[in-house]
């Protein structure tokens, strides 16, 4: 196992700038997922790791040894794709035992460790498949299988559930964790789904564009955003922003949204050297029903019952809030609630920079 | 660091320099690109050489060691083309008979193949069609060479334009019914169902939504279906001898035990083969398509 | 989409209980509508190959030689047990199959190599592939005439070059030698059809899904292991369609021996596409140029017989 460090590196494509200046330092047995949207360059990143692309600029090394230029075989890193890219027209085993025959080990030796991990993955009564016979499930366990036989110093994963259905996918969150608790490896995981990020990372980094947004562990991430972009992407409804000004108000301060509603808020929380135009932001678990006094008055629009849970979306003016509920709330169709945000949840956001206000 | 109890620990791959790996990189890439350069000469330099040896004196053939550019090039040699009598004729007579042989071949051939798609006949025919014009491509046309020119000498069509067009129409149909066959069966069916909603006749939609989608077809099967016409020498050569005579037959005409006239018989071989290739690289994006469209799934 | 698997057609709409009803009024409009579709290529192909097929097949229980008369003569089998001890058709078949086993394995495994050339990366990839175009599309007679020159042993550009690498062009009489004139036939072919196997192969490895590459790099394959081991199994089915195509078209041969050998010297290049027109229609022997030409389709159904039914097999991966 080993650590991997990133240290400026810059990747282009043409005149498009897919990873630039990244520096970020992955330590040993650390299981850290690179998370965003679409065209963020996470995938690029895992590519330079791999060996499949060479950086412009920068260094890049696994255990302490620089390996730029150093081809993918020889760095010692095992990959799982999200086509999971099995070889058609080999036996499961044989597809296990690739790497191990190009590497010329002794065929006891491809034996014994193809077993090992078949064994671990519970796909030892698949060794004599084709890949073309196996569901979904059972190939992506074989390409973690291939991987796993290496002994890598890094596992590299390319969006490996996005290929599953729902249920299977959630279920191989844990079991994915659990595996490779039990290897103790680095893993360096790619994915646009920030439920997988959340719950299976030790630290993740969010990305966009090619710039890392923030790195920390998932609480953190979570509780302090340190941007809109991160803000919004992490925590499933998206958070809730309201634009507005602050001013002073009896001794505290008073938020007006752009529409008609206001917040009051103590003095502790808003510094002097914010600037008056503000956005506020507020986690649809944060918000609660409470006809107290510095409430807001909202009309349900819609709401999503998920039987554990519900999801309300409200509306006032122009402004719309959406709040999740425990389950067996139900309200009609137009409705008016009313609902309480509380102080000492929001997170203000600089409206030109998009940065945190602390 | 062992996962497992029992495993031996394995060898790591040796990392080597990454001057190493940078060397090595740029040697393969190179030796590589110099590979591919005397390819590209290997195919080129016989067809370059065949146009500069137009344009040499015909002192220059009869050298050793060859010569390769012309050192005083002349326009003789096509100018001797222009004296063969009738050579006007003959080009057109080429270009009317490939034009309208490709002309009836795409017709009917796309026709038949939308009807092979579209249409479920009774008895398996479709398979039984489908099949029959796959085999009538696998066998030389020389083999039926024999009865068919007793044929068309019965129907006192020998040295007729009709009788190649016939003929090349013929040879290109099975490839076209195939080829169509594909592209048509590659589009949604339900593009046309809103059509058959709306009351449209199978010629409507044929021509006005079904052609245009497959146009990439029509083009591919009409440069190959030409190209074939345009070509063609043993059916030329059997079934014309005056009137109808294409220039292929003619360049074979120069063979004779006199020896070779290198000269006019590199022009002219070069007049008839340029317009082709000219053809090919304007159009090669379909062409390559249909060419490979039968060996390699889409 | 399998293009040598026929595929069964949409069936056309019709409400399910006039399925039961296999000719109904509906079903019938279509056929008729359909059949126009279809007719006019069919008529074509049944005058102008069907036809003649079977009149050949005709043809070969009879004596026809109009050297001899110009009437027909039925001799029952006596054709074939011509075609049984006649040296010369012998000598063609020999010359035929050398002809094609040789060409077609050489453009194949030079296909593939000039193909994994043209896949890297690299600048200009475009031009090579129309310039690979060059060869295919030029007229067989022109290609003759070419190489017909070129393979001149007292002028010709190949003794040339060869004589830079140390032959002796005296020797090397090419077209004019018997032991060498194939050669030169071959070579001509391998020249003018290696493109073609080659552009098919470049569709082919493009086609091919790229994680499965980017998998075995990773794995620590080399390019030549990567190839030999995940690349070339991948492409068992095209290398045997494009066989099978370059196997069928090369047994058609004719215009380049025409113009170059014309059969000769001796027997040396009389493939049998030749051996039947020479048979046919130089020498006018129609019956037993019938029964040649048919034996030769016999033969080329078996073959394409073996080669679809192989590639069915290496579909189910």
């Amino acid at each position: 196992m080993a650590n991997v460090k990133f240290d400026h590196v810059t990747k282009r494509f043409g005149n498009m700038i897919a990873v630039n200046d990244l520096s970020l330092d992955i330590a040993d047995q650390e299981f850290m997922t690179l998370v965003g949207p679409s065209g963020c360059g996470k995938s690029t990143t895992l590519n330079l790791l791999a060996g499949l692309e060479e950086p412009d600029e920068g260094e890049l090394s696994i255990g302490d040894h620089v390996v730029n230029d150093v081809p993918p075989g020889d760095r010692n890193i095992a990959m799982v794709f999200q086509s999971y890219a099995l070889y058609p027209h080999m036996k499961v085993f044989e597809n296990i035992a690739f790497g191990l025959r190009i590497q010329k080990r002794p065929d006891a030796e491809i034996q014994a460790r193809v077993k090992e991990a078949a064994e671990l993955l519970s796909i030892t009564e698949l060794l004599s498949r084709k890949p073309a016979q196996l569901s979904g499930g059972q190939r992506q366990r074989v390409a973690l299988g291939r991987a796993i036989v290496r002994h890598p110093d890094v596992f590299l994963l390319d969006e490996p559930l996005s290929n599953l259905d729902a249920i299977l996918r959630i279920q191989m969150r844990a079991d994915l964790r659990l595996l490779f608790n039990r290897l103790g490896s680095t893993v360096v995981y790619v994915t646009h789904d920030q439920a997988e990020a959340m719950t299976m990372s030790d630290r993740l980094a969010v990305f966009l564009a090619g710039v890392i947004q923030q790195v920390g562990t998932p609480l953190h991430v979570y509780e302090q955003p340190e941007n809109m972009f991160v803000a919004r992407f992490i925590g499933s409804p998206s958070i809730n922003f309201i634009s507005g000004h602050l001013a002073s108000n009896d001794g505290g301060y008073r938020f007006t949204a752009n529409d008609e509603f206001t917040i009051d808020l103590p003095a502790g929380i808003i510094k002097a050297d914010w600037p008056a135009e503000v956005v506020l932001g507020i986690r649809p678990e944060d918000i609660s029903l409470s006809t107290a006094d510095n409430s807001i008055g909202v009309q349900v629009e819609l709401m999503e019952q998920l039987g554990a849970e519900t999801i309300l979306h409200t509306t006032v003016g122009s402004q719309k809030l959406v709040l999740k509920q425990e389950k067996g709330t139900n309200f009609q169709h137009g409705e008016n609630v009313s609902l309480f945000i509380p102080p000492m949840q929001i997170h203000f956001f600089n409206p030109k920079t998009e940065q945190r206000l602390m | 660091m062992t996962t497992q109890a029992g495993v031996i620990e394995p060898a790591r791959p040796r990392l080597r320099s990454r001057s190493y790996y940078r060397w090595r990189r740029s040697i393969l890439h190179w030796v590589g690109n110099v590979l591919t350069i005397v390819v590209v000469l290997i195919m080129l330099i016989p067809f370059i050489w065949l146009i500069l040896t137009t344009f040499k004196q015909p002192v220059e053939f009869l050298t050793w060691p060859p010569v390769f550019f012309p050192t005083q090039p002349t326009l003789g040699n096509y100018q001797d083309v222009m004296k063969i009598p009738f050579i006007g004729r003959f080009f057109l007579n080429t270009l009317i008979i490939a034009s309208a042989s490709t002309f009836l071949a795409v017709t009917l051939g796309s026709a038949a193949a939308y009807a092979l798609a579209r249409v479920k006949f009774p008895f398996h025919l479709n398979s039984v069609l489908a099949i029959w014009i796959l085999i009538t491509r696998m066998y030389p046309a020389v083999a039926t060479a024999v009865p068919y020119f007793v044929l068309i000498q019965r129907l006192g069509l020998l040295d007729k334009h009709l009788a190649l067009i016939i003929t090349y129409t013929s040879f290109n149909l099975p490839f076209v019914v195939w080829l169509m066959l594909g592209f048509f069966q590659g589009i949604p069916i339900d593009m046309e169902k809103a059509a058959i909603v709306d009351g449209t006749t199978m010629w409507q939609r044929f021509t006005k939504i079904v052609l245009p989608l497959a146009a990439p077809g029509l083009i591919a099967t009409t440069i190959l279906s030409f190209i074939l016409g345009w070509n063609e020498f043993l059916f030329a050569v059997i079934l014309t001898s005056l009137k109808a005579k294409t220039v292929p037959v003619v360049i074979a005409g120069f063979i004779t035990d006199k020896g070779l006239d290198w000269g006019t018989m590199s022009a002219l071989g070069t007049m008839l083969v340029v317009p082709v290739i000219v053809l090919a690289w304007i159009s090669q994006r379909y062409l390559i398509r249909g060419l490979t469209l039968g060996a390699v799934k889409e | 989409m399998d293009s040598t698997d026929i595929d069964p057609p949409l069936a056309s709409e019709s409400p399910p209980a006039a399925k039961r009803r296999r000719f109904s009024k509906r079903h019938i409009s279509e056929w008729t509508t359909g059949g126009l579709f279809l007719l006019p290529a069919v008529a074509f192909l049944v005058f102008t190959s069907l036809y003649p097929l079977i009149y050949a097949l005709v043809l070969t229980v009879y004596r026809w030689d109009l050297k001899i008369s110009p009437e027909k003569k039925f001799i029952g089998l006596d054709n074939f047990t011509h075609a049984a001890k006649d040296v010369e058709f012998h000598n063609s078949l020999w010359v035929t199959l050398t002809f094609v086993v040789v060409t077609v394995l050489i453009e194949i495994v030079l296909g593939m190599a000039i193909a994994l050339l043209v896949t890297r990366e690299m600048r200009g990839v475009r031009v090579v592939r129309s310039l690979l175009l060059i060869p295919m599309v030029m007229t067989p007679v022109v290609v003759g005439i070419l190489w017909r020159m070129l393979f001149n042993p007292d002028f010709g550009l190949f003794n040339y070059i060869l004589s830079l690498f140390g032959a002796d062009p005296k020797k090397l009489l090419w077209l004019g030698d018997p032991d060498l004139a194939l050669w030169a036939v071959m070579i001509t072919d391998i020249w003018e059809w290696t493109p073609f196997v080659t552009l098919c192969f470049v569709a082919g490895l493009t086609s091919l899904p790229v994680d499965l590459q980017k998998a075995a790099r990773v794995d620590g394959a080399s390019a030549w292991q990567t190839f030999w081991r995940v690349s070339l199994p991948m492409m068992k089915s095209v290398i045997l369609v494009v066989g099978l195509l370059r196997f069928l078209d090369a047994f058609k041969v004719v215009d380049t021996i025409y113009v170059m050998t014309y059969g000769g010297p001796g027997n040396s290049t009389k493939l049998l596409s030749f051996f039947i027109y020479e048979t046919g229609l130089k020498y006018f022997n129609i019956g037993y140029a019938s029964t040649i030409s048919w034996i030769f389709i016999a033969l080329m159904f078996i073959i394409t017989y073996y080669f679809i039914r192989e590639r069915q097999r290496s579909e189910r991966f």
